[in-house]
């Protein structure tokens, strides 16, 4: 096998490395012989697609002469500078220089790295792949001596173009972190490259950024939702719930004064609003004094800014905050979006000035304890479900038992994956890759990025009869999406596959018809 | 330093599970300079335990593994293909441990360490005393070490205490507030980006309002 040097990076011409549909990990049963094909779409010359077949950043950002050559290498230069700046990159600084010293090459990131595993072990995907490009590109500007003794790579165009969407492969996750016996934090490093190109050049993928954080920071959600049709869309949601069990509740929205303000992700509202519904029926039968906010941004808790860019990030948080001061609440509730848990829960209180401070907590630790007080019947949820570990929700905020200790009691053929808990694999959806659909990148995230997770839950129900209705319990809803793909795509409801939230399955063994659809 | 070793071994019996085989060598190599870094020290200090043939032996013990996973790692490292993405600091290093270890076992070999032990405390008090030919390479490749060794990343010792705190930032709200209001403030964003004001300092950039258009 042709192995890839970083020298490659500068000097190789065409694509790095030419990924083939047989060399992926092979997926378990029922689908051991099925044959992948990837979508034979052409990438058009304005496109970076030299790294492999896929391209992420869809912007037409290729120099097409030496002077805009020249403009692009000075611009990430600069960047580069700023991000060794003590003040405009506060933020992370530390962490990236320890992360960048303290590598020993031991590899342990690669093998628990479910991407590089999924591709067959390709040498461009794995963790440290990026992370020592960015490593040797500093050395090179950090003097001469470091250059020499750390290790230098050349500086070109090619360089900058590759790096830049090599950054769109990783789902940052954390898992090698967790893996690192010294800690050192590549999906950091990865994010760091994503700053650099938003912050310095404006570049990142368009549903990130142009149709994502600006989006949401102009009309107040990255799906367009307005006010107007928020309220709409409430109104409607309470006649769902009429229809569907028969309970004649009014959803509060921007009540003054609660106790709680619960903030979902939009799209939830829009794709998959079983998920909605079943929070307003928990709450209301647990008799909490909660809200939801109509104004612009409070209905959206998304941040995509956790994942490439700290200015918006901030930006956003912030808004979030300024809702929850309006309506004088007393805590955020953060509903299930695993990003948006770690941009208001684990971020907020180290990047927003001290006034904008307030309570916030995650919806599963408060679904945990409500399911103590509510009455559930768990012979409605008889059916096979396994759990998946969301990597914002459970390895960086470390929420890991509540969400069991509800399934355990409500759902009397629960099953773990292996491996479980905080060890457990992303969806491949991480990262701001669910939300990536343009050109030939749904490819790349269904065929490499999700694949372990794929093979995991197949693992999991190995026992069962394929047709057999079985669940996947994910409480994210970016996982939820991942995964709605997946199955789409490898036709797994044919095998009795669906996902739900953990939200769904409460208030399904709450009311007494089904409320769960498969 | 015995609590930090068990407790090493416990908490990363998983991540061991992964790259079992380096893990090993690993482990037994910085046992090897435990074990040695101890001995140096407390030998010294209690003279009298060197009559013990198992302490006499402790600190060539200690070397012994140096050396042999010294070995092992610089060989893991010249393979392809992570040889790709190991810097030249690297091999500098573990010559170095190879080094002193090398030297060490032969001295041990030549006087033996009781002597060895003399020659440490004779450092230690700044006092005369004449040293062997193996024993001068093998005090010149420690002082090399001590020289590199801020350069170097050698310092993780230091840092791998600090792994937590610097993983996870657990300070309290109380400990990080007087601090982070003084950067909001005086601190300046300078990013070049569009979509961001370079001049405005991080807590005006926060509440910064665009009036430029959006165009999907």
């Amino acid at each position: 096998m042709e192995r890839i040097k970083l020298s490659d990076l500068a000097e190789k011409e065409g694509k790095l490395v030419e990924i083939k549909p047989d060399e992926l990990m092979k997926l378990p049963k029922p689908y051991e012989e099925i044959s992948e094909k990837f979508s034979e779409l052409q990438i058009g010359e304005e496109y970076v697609s030299e790294v492999d077949r896929f391209v992420a950043i869809d912007l037409e950002w290729k120099p097409k002469n030496e002077e805009e050559e020249k403009e692009l290498l000075a611009k990430f230069l600069s960047g580069l500078k700023k991000l060794l700046d003590k003040e405009a990159n506060w933020t992370f600084l530390y962490p990236l220089l320890l992360s960048l010293d303290y590598c020993t090459r031991c590899k342990s990131c690669s093998s628990a790295c479910h991407v590089y595993l999924a591709s067959g072990k390709k040498e461009i995907y794995r963790p440290t792949f990026r992370a020592e490009v960015l490593r040797r590109i500093l050395n090179g500007i950090r003097g001469n001596f470091r250059a020499k003794f750390f290790g230098e790579l050349s500086l070109n165009a090619k360089v900058v173009l590759r790096l830049a969407e090599l950054a769109y492969r990783c789902n940052l996750c954390r898992r090698c972190t967790q893996f690192c016996p010294i800690g050192v934090d590549n999906a950091l490093i990865t994010r760091e490259i994503r700053k650099l190109f938003a912050q310095e050049l404006g570049i990142a993928p368009k549903a990130l950024h142009a149709q994502g954080t600006l989006k949401q920071l102009h009309t107040g959600s990255s799906t367009g939702l307005k006010p107007e049709g928020f309220r709409d869309l409430i109104l409607f949601l309470e006649e769902e719930i009429l229809e569907r069990t028969g309970k004649r509740i009014q959803i509060p929205v921007d009540k003054k004064g609660s106790e709680i303000l619960l903030i979902h992700n939009a799209g939830d509202y829009l794709s998959r609003p079983e998920n909605v519904i079943a929070y307003a029926l928990i709450f209301e039968e647990a008799g909490l004094d909660w809200t939801l906010s109509s104004e612009t941004f409070g209905y959206d808790v998304v941040n995509y800014g956790v994942w490439f860019d700290d200015v918006q990030l901030a930006r956003i948080a912030l808004r979030h905050v300024e809702i929850a001061r309006k309506l004088e609440v007393n805590k955020i509730v953060i509903g299930e979006c695993g990003h948006a848990h770690k941009a208001l829960i684990a971020v907020a209180d180290r990047l927003l000035p001290e006034d904008y401070r307030i309570p916030r907590e995650s919806s599963i630790n408060l679904l945990w304890k409500l399911t103590k007080k509510l009455n559930l019947d768990p012979s409605k949820n008889d059916f096979p479900v396994t759990l998946h570990d969301p990597c914002n929700i459970v390895r960086n905020l470390g929420i890991v038992e509540p969400q069991r200790k509800i399934l355990q009691k409500i759902c009397p053929q629960f099953r773990e994956m292996d491996p479980s808990g905080v060890y457990n694999y992303c969806c491949g959806g991480g990262g701001g890759l669910a939300i990536i659909n343009s050109l030939n990148f749904p490819d790349f995230r269904n065929k490499i990025s999700a694949r372990l997770k794929f093979s995991q839950i197949l693992r999991a129900f190995q026992d069962l009869e394929l047709t057999q209705k079985k669940f996947v319990c994910a409480p994210c809803s970016n996982c939820r999406s991942t995964l709605r793909d997946l199955f789409e795509h490898y036709n797994a409801k044919k095998f009795g596959l669906g996902y739900c939230s953990l939200s769904e399955l409460i208030a399904n063994s709450m009311v007494e018809h089904d409320f769960l659809e498969f | 330093m015995l609590k930090a070793i068990i407790g090493i071994i416990l908490i990363n019996r998983k991540k061991m599970s992964l790259q079992p085989r380096h893990w090993f060598a690993t482990f037994l190599f910085h046992l090897g300079i435990f074990t040695h870094a101890i001995w140096l020290f407390v030998a010294p200090l209690f003279p009298q335990l060197l009559s013990l043939m198992i302490f006499n032996l402790l600190g060539a013990f200690g070397l012994f593994l140096m050396f042999v996973f010294a070995l092992y790692l610089l060989l893991r490292k010249l393979r392809a293909p992570l040889r790709y993405y190991v810097p030249f600091e690297d091999y500098f290093v573990l010559s170095v441990v190879l080094l002193i270890s090398f030297t060490g076992i032969f001295a041990f070999f030549e006087v033996g360490s009781v002597h060895t032990i003399l020659v440490m405390r004779a450092l230690l008090t700044f006092s005369e005393i004449t040293v062997s030919p193996f024993e001068k390479l093998h005090i010149l490749a420690y002082f090399s070490l001590l020289l590199i060794l801020p350069f170097t990343r050698i310092t993780h010792y230091i840092g791998v205490f600090f792994l937590h705190f610097l993983l996870w930032d657990a300070r309290s709200a109380e400990e990080r507030e007087p601090k982070l209001s003084k950067i909001l403030k005086s601190y300046k964003v300078k990013w070049g980006a569009e979509h961001i004001a370079p001049e405005l300092s991080w807590e005006e950039e926060e509440k910064f309002v665009e009036v430029r258009k959006w165009k999907g």
